[in-house]
């Protein structure tokens, strides 16, 4: 394998591996704009410009490879430099000066590499700037700035290699070159706003994020997307406990695309009309749930838990819980059911259908499956001692009166099964029993027919780990909140399970996944403080020897 | 006078047709190729013979055939490069209008020793005449045999294919062209790969200038040894040179490599006109960097030219003479780059335009302290640190401009008017 040396380093590589690909091993850093390690190479903005010794003009690190023993890289030599100040200040040369109301600003590329590679003063003159449209709808989510763009083709590169819709191009020559839609299309597909991400300037951005919130104010927290089984690694981007955007995460240290779908899916965690206290119904009917505190709408579950438990057995009282828990929650609720109430009706609602409907597979990033811990919830209580029951036997419980009461741990039970006689009969059955708890983050129609709503946090709000379709454990965090009173799942199994002197000890989400990790086989060896270094590093044991996620490149993306 | 090689026949009526050409012993070459020798031994031949590229960089195209893989999976392609768009060039033209055969000749001998079964020639948009007739010989080879499935009965298979551009100079670099071709927008690519390897629709391709196709069947006539003594040292051959601007004669001479630019300017293009003076010389296509009237005693040929910092490029000489104003002149060149460039590399395109518009400033009479040194600033910058050359294309006359006639341009800026008229310098045209 050649070597290289880059600034005095030396190091080997493959044949072929780039000059850039080689420094970031190093962790040189080469700036760039065109280059992006998931697309193919256009070297056009000529930002990464590299002296390689013996060879007469400066290089492209993104497209030069390696390919003879010995070469020589310097990445900061006076000429290197020299040619980086001037390609930034010919990138500067018709770019508006909109910085103050561009939403990139602050974590622009522009401004980025100016401020640490140039700093030049401007020697425009009295020419004018070149101008080009501005706020151009060009997709559902997406607004183009042309005269922002610097034309470096991710944008096209993206849409025809990853998104297989190629509908950007560049059209005219020289500095009137512009970035553009093809005729009478739009920018519709389900991968458009990982435009907006890759896009070095403000001349992509989203509609959603538009003019919401200066970058710099955003925190930032590691989840992963819950709207489909593949799981993606996300950084939720959000301020007072607001989530403003839901941006790509890491994988194997390069960042991933995201859907649209899945990654607007956080506006229902933002719905000002989210519930933030327990609700409880009056004891005649259950159309007027109001607020309540957590002792009264514990005391109020509890008691008629141990009424009917009392008068008819450990099995009149059934649980539900679903491919919306986490791991731990699925851990914690399926072993208070069965070992803290002593009940066998426990069933595992896991349909296809989530919160989001992504739309059909495509074989791209979206799964059928549009829940985020279906195989968790699959595979954990398969391990436990009473394995779960069918949703059916539980709504056949209800109907026939064996089962008297119900905990329904999901977010929205009767909005996930379809339409029709199915949910029809889902509904029946809910309404059949004698204290109904739903414990959702969302008022819905299921949470209207409960008893008792127990207000939960929803994944933005709590902490946990869900297990994708390829088995990849991931975490997610707690951006911020929980909202009002509203408590993470946990919490409320222990609370509940404190009020029943039930002695558990399920409050934690770290403790509980210890003990997952040492009950559940494929979690064994895996430990809660390593899934915190980043996303998918760990996996569990794959049974069904499913896909590894792709591993092709090696730096960050910017 | 000197030998004539490319030109000798053009006064033969219908020399552009299949029977004029042949009167004068046309597809001879050819003939004698596919009887007597191999594929290698022409390739050889033009080799030895080191005729250089005639499209602009000189290259030997002999060692350029060399750098196609003999064994390949996939086709090989030949594009003939009949772009002819660098400003002051005419020289392709009088062979696709008036000896279409001789390149077509030239095309089939390349294609036989590269064992290429498809050439494309890629000919400028607005060449509709020359198409017109080089459409005509093409269909007369098919009809004659000469190009098909057999040519000239034997087992060897070429289809020529005459393809228009659409009007753009940077479809004349070879990377833009191949883009072009294959129906994309021509933006040169990034080399390497160079199109010997990944070329036409990802095959080894070789590109070739007309007129350097056009000298192959005279090579392997009459042998590369003739060729050799002609012109001059490690240039041989002759070299049609057009020459345009301030001659009483302009038009396009065959002469041999070598001659002087002095010679061929008031030899062959008949010098100045009455009461006037010498001021310049762009000696190969307004790319090449301006040579000063103490410096056309230089050898037109393509090392004698590098060694004085200019090139030969396409052979296109522009004559300057004392009633043109270098910035006005200059700034047409500039608006021409400026124009041509495609536009994906930073630093073209956003530097010949802002190049344009400094030296249009100083041209109109507004420009400001310090515009001239900006302007050839701008130009060093821009230059050497793109994926084509037509940045330094661009950069060239700047900054030869700018260093040999630095008063003009300062007087420009001091005076705020230029000098060479009475009253304030105006726009250059269109
Ligand atoms: C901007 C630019 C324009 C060019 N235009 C032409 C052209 O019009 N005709 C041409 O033969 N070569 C042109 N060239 C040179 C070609 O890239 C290439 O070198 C040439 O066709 C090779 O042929 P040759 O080796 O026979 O000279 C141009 C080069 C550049 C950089
Ligand atoms: S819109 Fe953005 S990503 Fe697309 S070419 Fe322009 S700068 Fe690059
Ligand atoms: S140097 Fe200019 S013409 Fe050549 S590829 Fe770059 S932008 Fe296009
Ligand atoms: S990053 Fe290499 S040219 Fe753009």
């Amino acid at each position: 394998m050649p070597k290289v040396t880059i600034d005095g380093r030396e190091i080997e590589v493959e044949p072929g591996t780039t000059i850039i690909q080689a420094a970031a091993r190093l962790g040189v850093k080469i700036p760039h704009y065109c280059w992006h390690p998931r697309l193919s190479v256009a070297g056009n903005c000529r930002m990464c410009l590299v002296e390689v010794e013996k060879a007469p003009k400066l290089m492209t690190a993104c497209s030069t490879p390696i390919e003879r023993d010995g070469m020589v890289v310097h990445t900061r030599s006076a000429k290197v430099k020299e040619a980086q100040g001037t390609v930034l200040e010919f990138l500067l040369l018709n770019h508006p000066l909109d910085c103050p109301i561009c939403d990139k600003a602050g974590e622009c590329r522009l401004q980025d590499l100016y401020f640490e590679h140039s700093r030049r003063d401007s020697r425009l003159g009295p020419d004018e700037k070149v101008h080009k449209p501005k706020n151009v709808d060009i997709g559902d989510h997406i607004v183009l700035d042309v005269e922002r763009c610097i034309l470096c083709t991710r944008c096209v590169r993206f849409m025809r290699e990853f998104a297989k819709d190629p509908v950007l191009g560049i059209i005219e020559r020289g500095d009137h070159s512009e970035i553009t839609i093809f005729p009478a299309r739009r920018l519709s597909s389900r991968y458009s706003l990982n435009t907006t991400d890759i896009c070095p300037v403000g001349a992509l951005t989203s509609k959603e994020f538009r003019f919401a919130q200066r970058v710099w104010f955003l925190k930032h927290t590691r989840s992963v997307c819950p709207h489909c089984s593949a799981g993606c690694p996300v950084i939720l981007d959000h301020n007072r406990g607001q989530i403003y955007r839901m941006m790509p995460g890491e994988r194997d240290g390069l960042a991933v695309w995201l859907c649209d779908p899945g990654r607007l899916g956080y506006t229902c965690v933002n719905d000002e009309k989210r519930p933030v206290a327990p609700l409880l119904a009056p004891p005649e009917g259950r159309a007027d749930q109001v607020s309540t505190t957590w002792a009264e709408a514990l005391a109020a579950v509890s008691a008629g838990f141990q009424e009917h438990l009392g008068k008819a057995g450990p099995n009149s009282v059934a649980g539900i819980f679903s491919n919306w828990c986490t791991n731990e929650e699925v851990f914690a609720f399926t072993r208070l059911m069965t070992r803290g109430i002593g009940t066998a009706s426990v069933a595992c609602h896991k349909p296809l259908r989530g919160l989001v409907d992504s739309g059909a597979p495509d074989g791209i990033l979206i799964r059928e499956d549009k829940n985020p811990n279906t195989r968790g919830a699959s595979e954990i209580p398969t391990l436990m001692k009473k394995e779960p029951k069918a949703l059916t036997d539980i709504f056949d419980g209800l109907m026939s009166g064996k089962i008297k009461a119900l905990w329904v741990v999901d977010p929205d039970l009767l909005g996930r099964i379809p339409e029709g006689k199915e949910r029809k009969r889902a509904q029946d059955a809910l309404k059949k029993a004698k204290l109904l708890v739903v414990q959702s983050p969302f008022v819905n129609a299921t949470s209207r027919l409960a008893d008792v709503h127990l207000v939960s946090a929803p994944w933005t709000e709590k902490e946990g780990t869900f297990t994708n379709v390829e088995g990849l454990v991931q975490k997610i965090n707690r951006a911020h909140g929980p909202r009002g009173e509203a408590l993470p799942d946990l919490a409320i199994f222990q609370r509940l399970a404190d009020a029943m002197q039930i002695n558990v000890d399920v409050a934690e989400p770290a403790h509980v996944f210890g003990e997952l990790a040492t009950a559940v086989a494929s979690f064994r060896g895996i430990k809660y403080k390593d899934l915190d270094r980043g996303h998918g590093k760990l996996r569990a044991p794959d049974p069904a020897g499913g896909k590894q996620p792709e591993k092709d490149g090696d730096t960050k993306t910017p | 006078m000197p030998e004539l090689i490319l030109t000798k026949d053009l006064d033969v009526p219908d020399y552009h047709r299949l029977a004029g050409y042949r009167s004068r012993g046309g597809y001879g070459a050819l003939k004698k190729a596919l009887d007597e020798m191999t594929p290698a031994t022409v390739g050889a031949e033009v080799k030895k013979a080191s005729l250089r590229g005639r499209g602009g960089a000189g290259f030997p195209a002999g060692t350029k055939w060399g750098f196609i893989p003999a064994q390949t999976e996939k086709p090989k392609y030949l594009c003939v490069n009949a772009d002819e768009g660098e400003p002051g060039t005419f020289k392709d033209k009088v062979i696709m209008e008036r000896a279409p055969h001789m390149l077509i000749e030239g095309i089939i001998l390349s294609c036989w020793a590269v064992g290429i079964h498809h050439a494309y020639i890629y000919i400028r948009g607005e060449f509709v005449k020359a198409r017109k007739i080089l459409q005509a010989a093409v269909d007369e080879c098919y009809a004659e045999g000469i190009l098909g499935p057999k040519v000239m009965g034997k087992e060897f298979c070429l289809d020529v294919t005459v393809h228009a551009g659409a009007g753009a100079y940077i479809c004349g670099e070879e990377t833009g062209l191949i883009e072009s071709l294959e129906g994309k927008p021509g933006k040169p690519r990034i080399k390497p790969p160079f199109p010997a390897l990944v070329g036409l629709f990802g095959c080894s391709t070789v590109v070739n200038n007309v007129e350097t196709l056009a000298f192959v069947p005279h090579i392997i006539e009459r042998g590369a040894d003739w060729f050799l003594k002609i012109g001059s040292e490690r240039n041989p051959g002759t070299r049609l040179f057009g020459v345009s601007g301030c001659v009483v004669k302009p038009g396009v001479f065959e002469l041999p490599m070598g001659t002087t630019l002095r010679e061929i300017i008031y030899t062959h293009a008949g010098g100045l006109p009455e009461g006037r003076t010498l001021k310049g010389v762009i000696p190969g296509g307004v790319s090449a960097p301006i040579l000063t009237p103490d410096e056309i005693d230089t050898k037109a040929d393509f090392d004698s030219l590098a060694a004085k910092k200019s090139m030969a490029g396409s052979g296109g000489l522009i004559v300057i003479d004392d009633s043109v104003c270098m910035v006005r002149l200059l700034a047409r060149i500039a608006r021409f780059f400026a124009h041509e460039s495609c536009g994906q590399c930073t630093p073209c395109r956003e530097g010949t335009d802002w190049a344009f518009k400094v030296v249009s400033r100083i041209e109109r009479g507004e420009g400001q302290p310090g515009d001239v040194d900006k302007l050839a600033s701008i130009a060093t910058s821009f230059a050497g640190i793109t994926i084509c050359v037509l940045a330094d294309a661009a950069a060239g006359p700047i900054l030869s401009f700018v260093q040999k006639y630095r008063e003009e341009f300062d007087l420009h800026v001091t005076e705020k008017r230029c000098p060479l008229e009475n009253k304030a310098p105006s726009r250059p045209g269109p």
